[in-house]
């Protein structure tokens, strides 16, 4: 609107001064708005670590918390196209490693390897040096490139192998699905945010043995 | 616990693929500390008598806790749990120093230990850049341009050459200045003070960039027939704070170090024609609290020292704004006015700071001739060489009037500005002239008037007279300005008059604004558009 003025008030007093040179003509806020945008695009990388919060879907989906490990590096392209509001599309590769909680085995594990996409709309808080302060909403859609089970324990194989332990590596097992995705969410501060993400596909491929585990995954996203 | 060990390896071994330049770094950390014990501090030992009498004059205690230096104990236990110590700050009462990640939780533990904030590290540091254009000829022509721009001959008149006013000039180096035949008088009368280069922690200065040398001359430097500066009698603290080329950060840190030493050693002005825009910032953070070297300005301007610093040369660049420290409300800042044609040039920076306070302040020729290297003299453009010529003018204005503050120096020589009390965010009130700063300053007579016909106001010329028949052509520049209710300008223009009827404004347009100022051949007329009948 304040543009919408200007030009038709810089129109009217072209007008009006038809036979003088302007030499300069300057509005603050316009040249404003272009300087503010100058730090709106970037690249930068974001690293991930994060746990699986809560409680599977059946007895056999229970993993342990502090035992398993998401792991996720991004590359990020960001768009900050006013003060407030932004975008950040990511290429993401993760590595999900459930530490199972059962009985059977000393220790069974399903490890994930994925690479996909994330997009997230960007709001930014505060100005000046705090300006990296934002709330980010958005999803991701996640291809499952590998996987494979680990099954530990002395008992198995029990005489035929000598050995205390054996560790049994189930690779590429059809039991997992090939394509996750779901909503996240950050909060940030300067380099580092706390992040949540839902996982809205089920995990496992249908009868499976594993109930599906806790769609929920929460960590801290560091930049560097 | 075995996945949590593997999580950092991957981590690890990612971040080393992608960055490993940057993880293999150590942290830049400030160290700040909770109190400064122990210190049998005396101010006449520790201070040069120059800042104890600028402390008298501005009614400041002889020091304070800021000035007391850092505890010696602090810093060598700190010492001893980083990687190397970069800088001590007595006025933060901080350490800076690089320090790896166990190091930094070591420093945390440390009972004297207050805060410890891990600084940016910024792939790039652009310092205010310097456009060269080198014309050979014609250099003395402008010599004698950019010093009677401002009143030289007023000065000399009074025999006003800023002698017994110290300056500081803070650079990236000063090569030639002691072989050099423009600077020999300053080392004939043992104008220089004292050197130190806070990049290389050493007292030789005279190496590296020569924009430093370049600088001083616009100051002080005397060519053949003349001066290139006003202050050719000032005395000199020569700081080498700028490595000239990309490096992380350190020059600010270095900005605050040589200001800490120039306050020590008695400076009154300090001259710096350094700036950091962007990679670093953004223009919001223009706001003159942000950086590290605004803060270390509002400290030396806390100690009673005028701080003079380049504007910038973004002004055509996406950025476009002022720098760091000249977005700092009480620093003078100065931006450039071409001397072909004597109003803005292209590239000086725009205010005004990102909380809308005018900047830059004055201006002055953004295209200067300085002394070069092999004894030689070019001309050469940017704000960095505005800034010399306008720090030695505020020399002479301290030295005509010694018992000015800073503050007081920073007002005179604002209002000293050629379309005060006009101003706008190109040239500020613009170029400081000698004569103005005299208490006895002539009256201007109207040299138009404002004539309200009903739906228009008309801008009428009294005794126009046309370019041909001037002798100085941009006496023919009509100023205006539009303000909004918050003493900010909306927009503002200047116009090369025609005719005696050069502009007229429709009291519809006018409505959104609440101040009008017109400047023309050193009148200003300003006009409260609320009073205006519609």
């Amino acid at each position: 609107m304040k543009k919408l003025l200007f030009s038709i008030l810089v129109l009217s007093i072209t007008t009006a001064i038809s036979a003088q040179e302007i030499l300069l003509n300057e509005t603050p806020d316009d040249s404003l708005n272009i300087s503010k945008n100058i730090k709106g695009t970037s690249f930068g990388t974001v690293f991930g670590i994060g746990v699986p919060l809560g409680d599977g879907a059946g007895p056999n989906g229970q993993v342990k918390t502090w035992n398993s490990s998401i792991f996720n590096f991004n590359i990020y392209y960001q768009n900050r196209f006013s003060n407030i509001v932004g975008y950040t599309a990511y290429l993401r590769y993760t590595n999900e490693n459930y530490r199972i909680d059962q009985n059977i085995y000393d220790t069974e594990k399903v490890i994930t390897n994925s690479f996909g996409v994330g997009l997230g709309l960007k709001l930014f808080a505060g100005t000046g040096k705090h300006y990296k302060k934002y709330l980010e909403l958005g999803g991701y859609a996640d291809f499952v490139t590998g996987s494979r089970v680990h099954r530990i324990d002395e008992s198995l194989f029990t005489g035929v192998l000598n050995a205390d332990k054996v560790e049994i590596i189930q690779h590429k097992p059809s039991i997992v699905n090939n394509f996750n995705y779901g909503p996240l969410c950050k909060i940030g501060f300067k380099n580092f945010a706390i992040y949540g993400r839902y996982r809205l596909s089920e995990l496992f491929s249908p009868n499976v043995f594993y109930d599906e585990f806790t769609p929920l995954v929460v960590g801290i996203n560091f930049g560097i | 616990m075995k996945n949590n060990i593997s999580l950092l390896l991957y981590t690890i071994i990612f971040a080393l693929l992608i960055n490993f330049n940057l993880i293999g770094q150590d942290f830049k950390v400030a160290i700040f500390l909770n109190d400064k014990p122990n210190n049998n501090f005396d101010p006449y030992t520790f201070f040069d008598q120059k800042a104890i009498e600028r402390r008298v004059k501005h009614n400041l205690p002889l020091f304070d806790y800021s000035d007391l230096p850092v505890n010696t104990t602090y810093v060598e236990e700190i010492s001893e749990n980083v990687n190397q110590v970069k800088a001590v700050s007595r006025w933060l009462n901080a350490v800076i120093a690089f320090a790896d990640e166990n190091q930094v939780d070591t420093l945390k533990a440390l009972h004297f230990v207050k805060e410890v904030e891990v600084l940016k590290i910024y792939e790039k540091a652009i310092s205010s850049k310097q456009i060269e254009i080198e014309i050979n000829s014609g250099w003395e022509k402008l010599r004698v341009k950019q010093i009677n721009r401002m009143g030289y001959q007023f000065f000399k008149d009074k025999n006003i050459d800023g002698s017994g006013v110290r300056v500081a000039v803070f650079d990236a180096g000063f090569p030639y200045v002691n072989e050099h035949e423009a600077f020999q008088h300053l080392f004939k009368n043992n104008k220089i003070i004292k050197t130190y280069d806070f990049v290389k922690n050493r007292e030789d200065v005279y190496g590296a960039s020569s924009h430093g040398a370049m600088c001083l001359s616009n100051i002080a430097g005397i060519a053949p027939n003349g001066p290139l500066g006003l202050a050719t009698g000032a005395e000199f603290l020569l700081a080498r704070t700028e490595r000239g080329l990309l490096e992380p950060l350190s020059e600010e840190e270095n900005w605050l170090m040589a200001a800490e030493w120039a306050d020590k050693n008695g400076a009154d002005i300090i001259s710096s024609s350094l700036g950091y825009t962007e990679k670093r910032y953004t223009t919001d953070e223009m706001d003159g609290h942000t950086s590290i070297v605004s803060e270390a300005a509002r400290f030396a301007i806390r100690k009673g020292i005028l701080v003079v610093n380049a504007a910038g040369n973004e002004g055509t660049d996406a950025w476009k704004y002022i720098g760091t420290p000249a977005d700092v409300d009480s620093v003078l800042s100065i931006g450039g006015i071409d001397p072909t044609n004597d109003y803005h040039v292209g590239f000086s920076s725009f205010g005004p700071n990102a909380l809308m306070q005018l900047k830059p302040n004055v201006s002055a020729y953004g295209i200067a001739a300085v002394a070069s290297k092999h004894n030689t003299y070019k001309t050469i453009s940017g704000t960095s060489f505005a800034t010399p010529l306008t720090a030695g003018f505020a020399a002479c204005v301290l030295q005509l009037n010694p018992g000015y503050t800073n503050m007081q120096l920073f007002k005179a020589i604002e209002k000293s500005g050629h379309l005060y009390p006009y101003f706008d965010y190109a040239h500020g009130y613009g170029i400081p002239q000698a004569s103005a700063v005299t208490n006895n300053q002539n009256k201007v007579s109207p040299t138009f008037k404002l004539e309200n016909t009903g739906e228009e106001l008309h801008v009428k010329i009294e005794n126009f007279m046309p370019d041909e028949e001037l002798e100085n052509k941009s006496d023919n520049y009509l100023y205006y300005h539009f303000e909004n209710k918050n003493k900010v300008l909306e927009n503002y223009q200047v116009l090369k008059v025609s005719s005696d009827n050069p502009i007229s404004f429709l009291k519809e347009d006018l409505k959104p604004f609440a101040v009008l100022r017109i400047h023309y051949k050193g009148y200003t007329l300003t006009k409260d558009l609320k009073a205006i009948e519609q």
